[in-house]
């Protein structure tokens, strides 16, 4: 098997990382960046941009730029570009290739697996629609596992000191937090709480109104229906919270925002951080809940915690660390990065996978990592109410069956409504499946036993299957999505990307091809230009030809709708050009 | 269901918690499906061992999934109809008798419950016991006192390890008058789990079983509305279950 590399396929970031001599390292993308914006953009070429190059034209290209893709996985959202209907699978497929591709130029070899991690909140569609968009990025997803859990492997690994640890992560989409016990190499998640959509994009959007709000106050100018004013804005809603991160106060300045009848009007407007934190009370506070139903889970005060980690780009503001302190009573530790240590911890745990020979620090075997399902399962009996089958927080694998019976007389089958979720009754929660077992032989209500068997395997992925002890008949599902795709979807999903992936390919290399002979061209008609004189004129005619002919070629399309065809036939050009003006003088020309 | 669960984990019944613990991890880390990628019959052993464990360090969770497997008797033929669609319009369905075992919680019936008689307190009034420590005391006065925030966060301060029921069951009323139903309600499932012969832990039970009642009632998601006469029937229906199925119940779909 190739190496597994692990990955974080965040909300606003992703990395990649993957252990090299028992550490695990990160791999810079072809920027030399540490981490990859999460965002993919269409141009109107056709061409498709990620990670920084994305992001950067994003005010520009709004429309056909795309971010927190993450926020709609497991949703049926779809977006459609140039007549092509995207869902989100498939344009976190393209932020996934790309660190894939990151890691086989790292690692000088072809790169097949991968760990990739999830809020440990996400329920059982949204983590099914996380390995699809694997699948389709050509990836075998060996393992999805939890962001805290990742990143307590990560610390777990320097620090293997029997002890029970919090993991605060608040990330770009998401807010996860775990309590976690490390010992005798066992990293084992003890309750896992959360909210899956709390997280640093809605400090953006706080502050974001609150800029709208002050430029309609002062200029009485209401920018909301403006795109691309809209987009300015949230870009610098966002560099005004990272400031406030470490300065007191910021202000933001955009010059030409809007106009009205006097002309261009600016936006010029100073935050404070105590400003900031009354706009985002509201949300420092959401993650109080978790945080103590967490604790309440796992049986423990925080006052028996031997450490709080804090993980998450979000985590470094001051407000949210002070409120990490109230909460638990302790100082949070800095000891790890908290943009890195999950894509490392899925590394570590890519490592154990794959037979690696990893040890927990202090600890003499190796590393085993035992994680729980997020949220209870149910099914609904009558009624209307959901009959708990397996607890929240258990260990996974889980295997646990329970005896049913019918309900009405002479009930023939029964509909296995399988839901996910803690309330009481089956409506408030999410379904998450549901199939019929049928032929069930004919009895009075209460009389036929129905065995209903959950099985959650170590990726938290369930499989739920219904049995009549009686007749012997069996049905299961493994639990899908409604928009879950089809063998068949995937299949052509992974054949478009490899296409666009080709399609990109030749792109770059017609650039590349374009830009070298535009180079050479130059070059000789400035050689030729100075040397004129000493040529004979069959020669410079000659030149004259091999010159015309190429730069007939390269300006005959633009690049981006070469073939390779084409490119040979220009490559084959600038041979010949290169041939007939061997006599120049040109130092300046490098083929 | 695993029939012995010291036997799974190999440590002698009056293990102490530490050996118990120690035991789990030395087999996870011989029997865990990652160390066995190519045998699928290994996250099967995991989950047995998964399941011994917890059988071992929360007992109460399992007491009457137990009941109800050694004493599984298919209940006789009672009127019951499904209400799976939601259409048929006589079924249990405003009673949740399939809440009723679940997880334990030995729920018994009273004609107060059926009937709506039982009078629903908003604030509850919790009494001191004479072996609460001080510190549970100041928590009981802050329930009184309805500072239900406060009373939490000294909950919060209390260790696992001494975590009873009576912990549970003031978490539950604290957590109630601050408006956190669904874990108020597990956790008042959990402290009649773990002491069934309480009565005041019973009671509180009773009254969010019968809040859930009136607010299925209310909803009227399942079957149109609750005519008296429709009542009559259900609570002779219920008064039925409950002379019959004083024991282990089963669980309806």
């Amino acid at each position: 098997m190739s190496r597994i590399i692990g990955i974080d396929l965040g909300t606003t970031n992703s990395s990649v990382a993957v252990v090299e001599g028992g550490k695990a390292v990160i791999i810079p993308n072809e920027r030399g960046e540490r981490s990859t914006p999460s965002v993919v953009a269409f141009t109107n070429s056709g061409e498709r941009l990620t990670g920084s190059l994305a992001r950067r034209q994003a005010a520009v290209n709004s429309a056909r730029t795309i971010s927190s893709v993450k926020r709609h996985m497991g949703t049926e959202w779809k977006i459609s570009i140039d007549g092509k209907a995207y869902n989100a699978q498939e344009i976190s497929a393209m932020i996934l290739r790309d660190l894939r591709k990151s890691a086989e130029e790292y690692l000088g070899e072809p790169v097949t697996d991968a760990v990739i991690t999830v809020p440990a909140y996400f329920n059982d569609i949204q983590r099914q629609a996380t390995k699809d968009a694997g699948r389709i990025a050509g990836l075998n997803v060996q393992r999805i596992i939890n962001e805290p859990t990742s990143a307590a492997l990560a610390y777990g690994l320097d620090h293997g000191a029997a002890q029970k640890i919090m993991v605060y992560d608040l990330g770009g989409g998401t807010f996860d937090v775990s309590i976690i016990e490390i010992g005798d190499g066992v990293v084992e998640v003890l309750a896992t709480g959360g909210d899956n959509h709390l997280g640093g994009d809605d400090f953006d959007q706080a502050v974001t109104d609150y800029l709208v709000r002050e430029f309609q106050r002062t200029e009485r100018i209401d920018v909301r229906k403006d795109v691309a004013a809209m987009q300015r804005i949230r870009e610098a809603a966002e560099q005004a919270k990272k400031e406030l991160s470490v300065t007191e106060s910021t202000t933001v300045q955009l010059p030409y925002l809007s106009q009205n009848q006097n002309g261009p009007v600016h936006l010029d407007c100073t935050i404070t951080r105590a400003k900031f934190n009354e706009l985002t009370r509201e949300l420092v506070n959401r993650t109080a809940i978790p945080v103590q139903n967490a604790l309440n889970d796992a049986g423990i005060a925080a006052s028996e915690l031997g450490k709080v980690l804090l993980v998450g780009g979000s985590t470094r503001i001051p407000a949210v660390q002070q409120k990490v302190k109230e909460l638990t009573g302790k100082e949070p530790s800095h000891s790890i990065n908290p943009d890195e240590c999950v894509a490392q911890g899925a590394a570590i745990q890519g490592e154990v996978l794959s037979g690696g020979s990893l040890q927990l620090a202090g600890s003499d075997g190796g590393i085993l990592l035992l994680d729980v399902t997020p949220l209870s399962l149910s099914i609904e009996t009558v009624g209307g109410v959901a009959s708990r089958l397996v607890e929240r927080n258990s260990t996974l694998p889980v295997h646990y069956s329970q005896i049913f019976t019918t309900a009405a007389p002479f009930q023939s089958s029964v509909d296995i409504h399988v839901l996910q979720g803690e309330r009481p009754m089956a409506r408030d929660n999410k379904t998450i499946g549901r199939f019929k077992l049928k032929g069930i032989k004919k009895a009075m209500a209460g009389v036929p036993q129905i065995e209903v068997t959950f099985d959650i395997d170590t990726n938290g992925i369930l499989k739920v299957s219904a049995k009549d002890l009686d007749t012997g008949k069996e049905q299961s599902i493994t639990i899908t999505a409604n928009n879950k795709m089809s063998d068949e979807e995937i299949e052509q999903a992974i054949r478009d990307a490899e296409q666009y992936a080709a399609e990109d390919q030749i792109r770059r290399d017609a650039m590349t091809v374009c830009s070298e002979a535009q180079m050479l061209l130059t070059n000789v008609e400035q050689a030729l230009a100075a040397e004129k004189k000493q040529l004979e004129k069959a020669e410079r005619k000659q030149i004259k030809e091999e010159c015309s002919r190429l730069k007939k070629l390269i300006t005959k399309k633009t690049p981006e709708k070469m073939t390779y065809g084409e490119l040979d036939e220009i490559k084959a050009a600038m041979k010949d050009l290169e041939y007939a003006s061997a006599c120049l003088n040109m130092s300046e020309y490098r083929p | 269901m695993i029939e012995n669960p010291h036997q799974v984990l190999g440590v002698s019944q009056n293990a102490t918690q530490d050996e118990i613990k120690k035991a789990y991890r030395q087999k996870t880390k011989l029997y865990h499906p990652d160390l066995h990628p190519d045998d699928p019959g290994a996250a099967r052993k995991m989950g047995e061992i998964n399941e011994a464990y917890d059988m071992l360090m929360n007992p109460e969770k399992y007491a009457a999934r137990k009941a109800q497997q050694q004493g599984y008797r298919p209940s006789g033929g009672y009127s019951q109809q499904s209400s799976q669609t939601g259409q048929q319009g006589y079924g249990g369905g405003q009673y949740q008798y399939g809440g009723y075992g679940q997880n334990g919680t030995a729920g018994d019936f009273t004609f107060e419950d059926l009937f709506g008689f039982g009078s629903w307190q908003e604030s509850q009034r919790v009494t001191e016991l004479p072996n609460d420590t001080p510190f549970v005391r100041t928590i009981v006065q802050d329930i009184n006192y309805q500072r239900y925030q406060r009373a939490l966060q000294k909950l919060m301060q209390i260790p696992g390890a001494e975590r009873n029921s009576r912990w549970y069951y003031l978490a539950a009323v604290a957590n109630r008058g601050q408006g956190n139903t669904v874990q108020a309600y597990e956790q008042i499932q959990r402290a009649v789990q773990m002491e069934p012969g309480n009565m005041t832990y019973q009671r509180l039970l009773r009254q969010f079983q019968q809040q859930q009642q009136t607010y299925q009632r209310n909803a009227g998601n399942h079957n149109t509305g609750a005519s008296d006469m429709q009542r009559m029937c259900m609570g002779i229906c219920a008064a039925n279950m409950c002379c019959n199925l004083c024991g282990p119940f089963s669980f309806y779909i």
